[in-house]
């Protein structure tokens, strides 16, 4: 049954859009496709090229002896992964497709076989981003739980942006739902309900980073996500 | 794509662009954040127009696109960061309910008040006036995700911009 409120809303939200549209887009997005297409073309060769210079030392037999400190970010860590369901939304990201960091987030949930990759890209700063915000390496994806969501998303991001990064559970920004917060270890861990289907994880490392997990309509409960945003061999790819 | 493709997805871009923007426009709330958003949107369609195009599912695509984008919070810049304030929104709703401008403001301040997904699923529901199952598949989420949602997000605008209801016994 359609309310007077609703006929309402209906009528005024077509008022509300009746605003003359930007001058044609299509040259624009046709001229971005092309730019899109460049770019993959160009990371496609990076990785080769990049897979062809961690080969050469396996290949020429140098490079064994070197020593990697014990806790050094992975040689491969700077690698720019990027992914996208965008040939087959309703299958997503095909699993051997996954960016490093992705596998390794997913190896910590909570055990479940519908974990679908919508989207990717890190470790590396991001390619569009506005000159206002700092050209900082990021890992970003979005995880389905479900190909359509049936059990929600998550967004995960390494290094989560903030205005005023806390520094102790005194000092979380108000007005929150703080479901939980932990400041005596290293890295700070709390939760935020923001709107009864949305909880946010976040670790706070000591140097500012924050790895920041948002779960959205998902059973998957803010404390699962804590052994992941604490755990620092996925929060040092960042370095 | 070839030139005929590209002839094909400018007049596509024509004839549905003023629509397409409305949409963004009502999800956004600004028009600059709008533009940007139909603009990416344009792009990740043109870049699968051909194959889109003889499917006949651009529309579909380019919809899809919109809505997911727009929920998704990375996308804006306005979303990758995070802005902790003292005190809500300094949105106030004042004037008289009977004046359309007035209600017009009030009702888009309100709109901004509302979650991502619920001011999707407002859109959806009451702009596109798609039935609950469609909002469903095209948000990726339950029907009954959409209903409450649709729900809370009704009770949240009467509440906020008590005009709503009032406007038509004043008009």
């Amino acid at each position: 049954m359609t309310t007077p409120v609703e006929v309402e809303l209906r009528r005024r939200l077509r008022e509300l859009a009746n605003q003359p549209g930007p001058a044609s887009l299509a040259d624009q997005a046709l001229a971005g496709a092309k730019r899109v297409r460049r770019w993959r073309t160009v990371l496609a060769g990076c990785g080769v090229l990049l897979l062809a210079v961690l080969a050469l030392p396996l290949v020429t037999g140098a490079g064994y002896s070197r020593y990697i400190p014990f806790g050094a970010p992975d040689p491969g860590a700077a690698a720019c992964e990027s992914a996208t369901d965008e040939s087959d939304p309703a299958k997503g990201v095909p699993s051997d497709g996954y960016p490093r960091f992705v596998r390794m987030v997913l190896a910590k949930m909570p055990p479940r076989d519908d974990y679908t990759l919508q989207s990717a890209y890190g470790v590396c700063v991001p390619a569009d981003l506005p000159p206002d915000i700092p050209a900082l390496p990021n890992g970003y994806a979005v995880v389905n739980l479900g190909p359509n969501r049936e059990h929600g998303h998550l967004t995960i991001n390494l290094r989560y942006l903030m205005e005023a990064v806390p520094t102790s559970c005194a000092t979380l920004p108000t007005p929150v739902d703080v479901l939980f917060c932990d400041d005596s270890a290293v890295p700070m861990v709390f939760a935020v309900d923001r709107d009864k289907y949305t909880v946010t994880v976040n670790a706070v490392y000591p140097d500012g980073r924050t790895f920041y997990i948002e779960a959205i309509d998902t059973p998957v409960t803010a404390t699962q996500l804590v052994p992941v945003v604490k755990d620092t061999a996925i929060a040092d790819l960042l370095l | 794509m070839d030139s005929l493709a590209e002839q094909e997805f400018r007049q596509y871009v024509a004839a549905r662009q003023g629509g397409l923007f409305r949409i963004a426009m009502l999800l956004t709330g600004h028009r600059e954040d709008a533009k940007d958003l139909l603009q990416t949107a344009l792009i990740k369609l043109a870049l699968h127009w051909t194959r889109l195009a003889s499917s006949g599912s651009a529309d579909a695509y380019v919809r899809k696109i919109l809505y997911n984008q727009q929920v998704s919070r990375w996308r804006s810049r306005r979303h990758r960061m995070e802005y902790a304030t003292a005190h809500p929104p300094d949105i106030r709703i004042t004037g008289d309910p009977a004046t359309d401008t007035t209600l017009r403001l009030t009702l888009d301040g309100v709109l901004r008040l509302l979650t991502k997904r619920q001011r999707a699923v407002v859109v959806l529901r009451y702009y596109e006036d798609l039935p609950e199952s469609e909002v469903a598949e095209i948000l990726g989420c339950s029907v009954g995700t959409v209903r409450s949602q649709a729900h809370r997000s009704l009770a949240r605008l009467r509440a906020l911009c008590p005009e709503l209801t009032s406007i038509k016994e004043t008009a």
